[in-house]
């Protein structure tokens, strides 16, 4: 009846008037920018393109800015209209030439990839009620198309030779960064699938896994005891560390040839079991005073993004210093995650010998979250080998994993000694090593619980799906 | 403002926003944008019809002003604040005390944007001299941004 009245009210108004306002309200209500305000945007957008872009009288600096302001409107009619973008094929055309397949600068695409995951969009939806996975879930989700953008905008520049040997890129740090931000768009929007690269140029050469080689031998030859002043050095080393550090992270990005797949292997192994060394031996002397460590201050010289991210994934935030030991131990994570890939070249024994000495490093190091979640991963890729192939897996007393019905254990028998340690972890105030602590108890085997009751004699199953359950309760 | 004539408007937005365009040292720039977006905004929302062709009229005299006249920082706040005020001001999900007035902002909120939108058209498609709008280019793309950022684009 309302809707009525008001409807016949607005026929007394005058006749453009009523055109412009009638409208039932439950129409708009959540949809702010519709199809023909869209096409006005979308109007602005393109007039201003064809500003910049044939204009002779303008200088570099003003067009530069212009582009700028443009392709944060692009941006965020990507991140928040694509559906609506995708309904009109002269505008998919417009930003397929424009954005897509344009050449660009390392800056103006880094300007893209900030506008469309920028963290500081206002009025995100129960932003202050969100978990901080949920709120980059959030961010770092990509529709199709503004994927496929991304994509193309980063393979414009990519090469292998470009993180090793960071040439011809004009802002080395810049460069990292675009990579870094597209490796977490797609570990959240595409995950499962990898990227072909069918060029050649995307091959490596010996002379850039030398280069690769080199690299990774600085970064382990870093003095861990404070005596060695890295002030000077700082930002070098840093560098060549997240080089490094992004080249392991993005191995799980591409798919790469038979060859190189080999060669990448042994590189990892060997990093692996460099790092594992250097770690063990200084956790084992105790050194635990005097570490070298890293200034924040220094950290500001990277790109402020790129720092943000860094720091959830790499650094702890709110930490005014950060030890080397610590990303060193990140690296050594990822790096063993990584390894867990190949465990299909591997026969049982030889992923039996790798299980129990990662194991016991996991152990000297069960606070480090970075290190438990790698840790799991890594553990993860190689039960999932194991159990598809669940008829060849032999196990023996002396095995790290026992087989019970479909599913695959670690051996109680091995690795129950661990599970007191490991339990302290499930206190500890910082929930993702409570996570993976508890991810990693629960490929123990369960310990048979005897349970008198009466006269009869039960038996309960599950040392750690009990402590899931407590903690469930909890 | 709503009992002013329609030819009454472009001289009031004039006087009403000129102190924008001439910094003064007594006054806190910032404060006086913020107060100036504010006073434009109620004054809208205070009139019974909400925007009506009048309020429309002084919401493109308040564009066009921005776009006519020297773009200073109190300028671009003010807009920009302006924009934030409709924005803000009308959430869908009120509570029902306030739903007959809500909905008529709700109502041509899509539409007024189209309005800004329109006008913002018109002058870039006859801008001459572009070298010296860049500023206001810069404006526009915010104003933009502003509309899509604002709830997702309420997708």
């Amino acid at each position: 009846m309302y809707l009525i009245i008001k409807r016949i009210y607005y026929l007394f108004l005058p006749k453009n008037f009523i055109i412009f306002f009638f409208f039932d309200s439950n129409s708009l209500i959540g949809n702010l920018i519709n199809q023909s305000l869209l096409k006005s945007i979308f109007s602005i957008v393109r007039e201003l393109d064809t500003v910049y872009s044939n204009s002779n009288m303008l200088d570099e600096e003003t067009a530069s800015i212009l582009k700028k302001s443009n392709f944060t409107v692009i941006s965020k009619l990507l991140k928040y209209k694509e559906n609506d973008l995708l309904k009109e094929k002269s505008y998919v055309e417009f930003l397929d030439t424009k954005v897509k397949r344009g050449n660009h600068s390392d800056e103006l695409i880094n300007f893209v990839f900030q506008r469309i995951i920028e963290e500081s969009d206002k009025n995100i939806a129960h932003r202050d009620y969100m978990k901080e996975e949920e709120f980059l879930v959030e961010n770092y989700t990509l529709r199709r198309y503004s994927y496929d953008v991304l994509l193309h905008l980063i393979l414009q520049n990519f090469s292998w030779e470009r993180i090793i040997t960071l040439e011809g890129a004009e802002n080395s740090t810049l460069y990292l960064h675009n990579l870094y931000l597209f490796f977490i768009v797609h570990k959240y929007t595409n995950r499962r699938n990898k990227i072909q690269l069918q060029s050649e140029k995307y091959k490596l050469n010996n002379e850039l896994v030398h280069s690769l080689q080199n690299l990774m031998d600085q970064i382990v030859s870093l003095p861990l005891q404070s005596s060695h002043s890295m002030e000077e050095s700082t930002s070098k080393n840093m560098i060549n560390y997240l080089q490094v550090l992004l080249f392991v992270k993005c191995f799980d990005l591409f798919e790469i040839t038979a060859k190189d797949r080999d060669t990448i292997y042994k590189m990892f192994t060997q990093l692996n079991q460099k790092l594992y060394e250097k770690l063990h031996q200084e956790k084992i002397n105790n050194q635990q005073n005097g570490v070298t460590s890293i200034s924040a201050e220094k950290l500001y010289e990277l790109p402020e993004a790129m720092r943000n991210q860094f720091e959830y994934e790499v650094f702890r935030r709110d930490q005014v210093e950060f030890s080397l030991r610590e990303l060193l131990l990140t690296l050594k994570g990822e790096t063993l995650s990584k390894i867990g890939l190949f465990s299909k070249d591997k026969n049982p024994e030889e992923l039996n010998a790798m299980i129990e000495n990662e194991f016991l490093f996991m152990i000297n190091n069960k606070n480090h979250v970075d290190y438990l979640r790698s840790f799991h991963y890594f553990l993860e890729e190689v039960f999932s080998h194991l159990k598809a192939n669940l008829n060849s897996t032999k196990t023996s007393s002396n095995s790290s994993f026992v087989v019970e019905g479909d599913q695959i254990y670690l051996s109680l028998e091995k690795y129950g000694k661990y599970i007191e340690e490991m339990a302290i972890n499930l206190s500890n105030p910082v929930g993702s090593v409570r996570k993976y602590t508890l991810e990693i108890l629960t490929k123990i085997q369960p310990h048979q619980f005897p349970e008198t009751t009466g006269k009869n004699e039960s038996t309960i199953v599950g040392t750690c799906d009990a402590l899931k359950l407590c903690l469930e309760v909890c | 403002m709503r009992k002013l004539k329609g030819s009454e408007i472009e001289n009031f937005i004039e006087i009403t926003m000129n102190p924008l365009i001439k910094p003064d040292n007594v006054l806190d720039e910032s404060l006086l944008a913020n107060h100036i977006a504010k006073l434009l905004f109620y004054s809208i929302k205070n009139h019974q019809e909400t925007y009506t062709s009048k309020s429309l009229s002084i919401i493109e005299n308040i564009l066009k002003f921005a776009l006519k006249n020297n773009l200073t920082q109190a300028t671009r706040e003010c807009v920009l604040g302006f924009i934030n005020e409709i924005l803000i001001h009308s959430r869908p999900k009120e509570d029902k005390a306030q739903d007959e007035f809500q909905e008529k902002i709700i109502i041509s909120k899509s539409n007024l944007f189209e309005h800004f939108a329109k006008v913002f058209l018109q002058w870039v498609s006859t801008l001459e001299n572009v070298q010296e709008n860049v500023g206001k280019i810069e404006l526009i793309g915010q104003v933009c941004t502003e509309m899509l950022v604002y709830h997702k684009g309420n997708n």
